[in-house]
């Protein structure tokens, strides 16, 4: 077995798949098509970093907007009040989101189970309600508006946003098969056995905290700088249970499950707008769905699919 | 040489005394087991010893006392245990297993992980390939790929030792490795034990079944209800009267 490479999808199919990704919106006229893939890449990276801290590492957070809407604020403030440039902007919402997941870190990742995930919710209860008091600097419940935007050009923006995903999803993927990885798989599975072995458990459940706040973070950024705006919505439940459905209906805890998920919820309700409020009606069936009849998630499915027509393609090329 | 040296360690919770001022010491190289009736306080005892409660008293381990370290960092120390659950990292691969257990020794830190290099990959086949080697020691090569709860019992307490090995202790606890096996399994538990201890490990075998103890044991200690009741060769502590009437009741015999 060779480390470091991508078992699920090859390198060829990879760099292919890329290049037509970076093309569609060069070719394609509707720019809601391009609208609504860069709003799934946003999702697809927020998921893998959710992820990693559920799926990989074992901890359900119920508040993971809250660094979303911390990266976004931070990066809007800094960028329209001190004039920096967006990318630095970006860079210190993952920061500061990751800083205070640190901070959080210390106070409640000793907690197990159910009492983490109602810290996190109460936490980004917290977040929302400190960004709609601090008027001031937020705007309150109006939040700010004409946010400087990326590119001139939405194109740019698309191509610079797909690639950051892929950036974001190598870099999990070399956490996730490392002994860090192992370290969070150990966690999920068993914390005793996991310290017996030498994990420092706090240590790394930080880390795994922290990354997927960083990532959460940069996603903020990016998603206001796209919009033009930010609301302190951002931090709702809604969001953050957004990002729960996406990683369990995925797979948790399979690499590409949930980014495949996040991307297919972020399409759905465009495509079945006409059926107005019973979007979230939809969106429940699935879920209860998928819970009941495939509790693993939909990565083995699109597993299996993508190897059947693999072989498929091998058996075209015996033939001729 | 002393490598273990428990001195008066008490653990209480709440009103009940669990551990009751327990001393004994292990040299390096020894094999000791640690017997006693259900409920005598064995596992309290090693929770105690490798960090998972924090105990009245002393534990030096190496001449440092470890009471009040946390497991991870008694583990960094070279002194690691094992667990009678045979769950472990359940959805892991048993290959996936053992590199975890390999964790102290990676050589690796966060920035290598992410970083693509060829002597990162270089490294990760090097690791690979030892992890290989523990599984071969322990019979587990054919599962390599396979998920640790889907092998056999057998198997998975045989795993058990393997990821506690591959943390490469001075010194382990093996707690109740045995139960549950068959008597065939038992006798190849008892190689794979002897083959631990040659590669020069300490090992504590915590024990229910007494033909192990007997087997193997360079000396034995005894508790119960906490405190020690009885220390010595295999045939000393069988045939002391107190040891029999408190392991099985009065009136019936150890035989090994």
């Amino acid at each position: 077995m060779r480390p470091g490479r991508l078992k699920f999808i090859k390198p060829a199919v990879l760099i292919v798949l890329l290049i037509v990704g970076v093309l569609i919106p060069f070719v394609t006229e509707s720019t809601f098509i391009v609208h609504l893939l860069i709003l799934s890449f946003v999702w697809a990276m927020m998921a893998g970093g959710y992820n990693l801290l559920m799926g990989y590492t074992g901890l359900l957070s119920l508040g993971h907007a809250a660094f979303y809407a911390i990266g976004a604020y931070t990066s809007v403030v800094l960028v329209k009040n001190l004039s920096i440039p967006w990318p630095l902007g970006m860079v210190c919402a993952g920061v500061t989101a990751g800083i205070i997941a640190f901070l959080m870190g210390f106070l409640v990742l000793r907690l197990r189970g159910v009492y983490f995930a109602m810290v996190t919710f109460g936490f980004a209860e917290i977040i929302r309600l400190i960004i709609e008091n601090w008027e001031s600097m937020t705007g309150g419940v109006y939040g700010i508006i004409k946010v400087p935007p990326m590119f001139s050009d939405v194109r740019f923006t698309y191509v610079f946003v797909m690639l950051l995903m892929v950036l974001v999803y190598f870099i999990l993927y070399r956490i996730i098969h490392s002994h860090v990885g192992r370290a969070f798989i150990a966690i999920r599975e068993d914390e005793d056995v996991a310290k017996s072995v030498g994990i420092n458990v706090a240590r790394y459940k930080t880390l795994s905290f922290v990354i997927s706040a960083f990532i959460a973070g940069i996603a903020g950024s990016v998603m206001a700088h796209y919009f033009r705006y930010v609301y302190p919505d951002w931090a709702q439940f809604l969001k953050s249970a957004d990002l729960l459905v996406y990683t369990v209906v995925g797979g948790s805890g399979s690499f590409i499950g949930p980014g495949l998920a996040a991307t297919f919820f972020v399409l759905l309700p465009e495509f079945s707008r006409t059926v107005g409020h019973y979007q979230i009606l939809i969106y429940g069936v699935i879920l209860v769905l998928v819970i009941i009849f495939i509790p693993q998630g939909l990565e083995p499915i699109f597993r299996s699919l993508y190897n059947g027509l693999r072989n498929r393609m091998k058996r075209g090329r015996q033939a001729r | 040489m002393k490598i273990l040296d428990v001195k008066d360690m008490s653990m209480s919770f709440g009103g009940l005394v669990a551990v009751n001022a327990l001393s004994f010491s292990v040299n390096s190289g020894e094999l000791i087991g640690l017997i006693g009736p259900n409920g005598s306080g064995k596992s309290t005892a090693i929770n105690c010893i490798t960090g998972y409660y924090t105990p009245k008293g002393q534990v030096l381990f190496k001449d440092r006392n470890i009471v009040g370290l946390k497991p991870h960092q008694i583990s960094a120390l070279g002194l690691t245990r094992t667990f009678q659950l045979t769950s472990l990292f359940a959805r892991a691969t048993v290959l996936d297993s053992v590199l975890t257990g390999m964790h102290l020794h990676t050589g690796e830190n966060f920035w290598d992980a992410i970083a693509y290099s060829q002597s990162n990959n270089r490294k990760e086949i090097r690791l690979r390939e030892k992890a290989v080697e523990i599984l071969d020691f322990f019979g587990l090569a054919e599962d390599r790929d396979r998920p640790s709860n889907s092998i056999s019992h057998f198997g998975r307490k045989r795993l058990g030792l393997a990821i506690a090995l591959a943390a490469r202790p001075e010194m382990i606890l093996i707690d109740e490795v045995v139960s549950g096996l068959s008597g065939e399994e038992v006798s190849e538990m008892m190689e794979v034990i002897r083959k631990i201890r040659q590669t020069g490990v300490t090992i504590l075998l915590v024990e229910h079944n007494m033909r192990v103890i007997m087997n193997l044991c360079d000396r034995v200690i005894v508790i119960n209800f906490g405190s020690k009741i009885a220390e010595g060769t295999p045939a000393d502590v069988s045939s002391n009267p107190q040891v029999q009437e408190a392991y099985l009741g009065t009136g019936v015999k150890l035989d090994a």
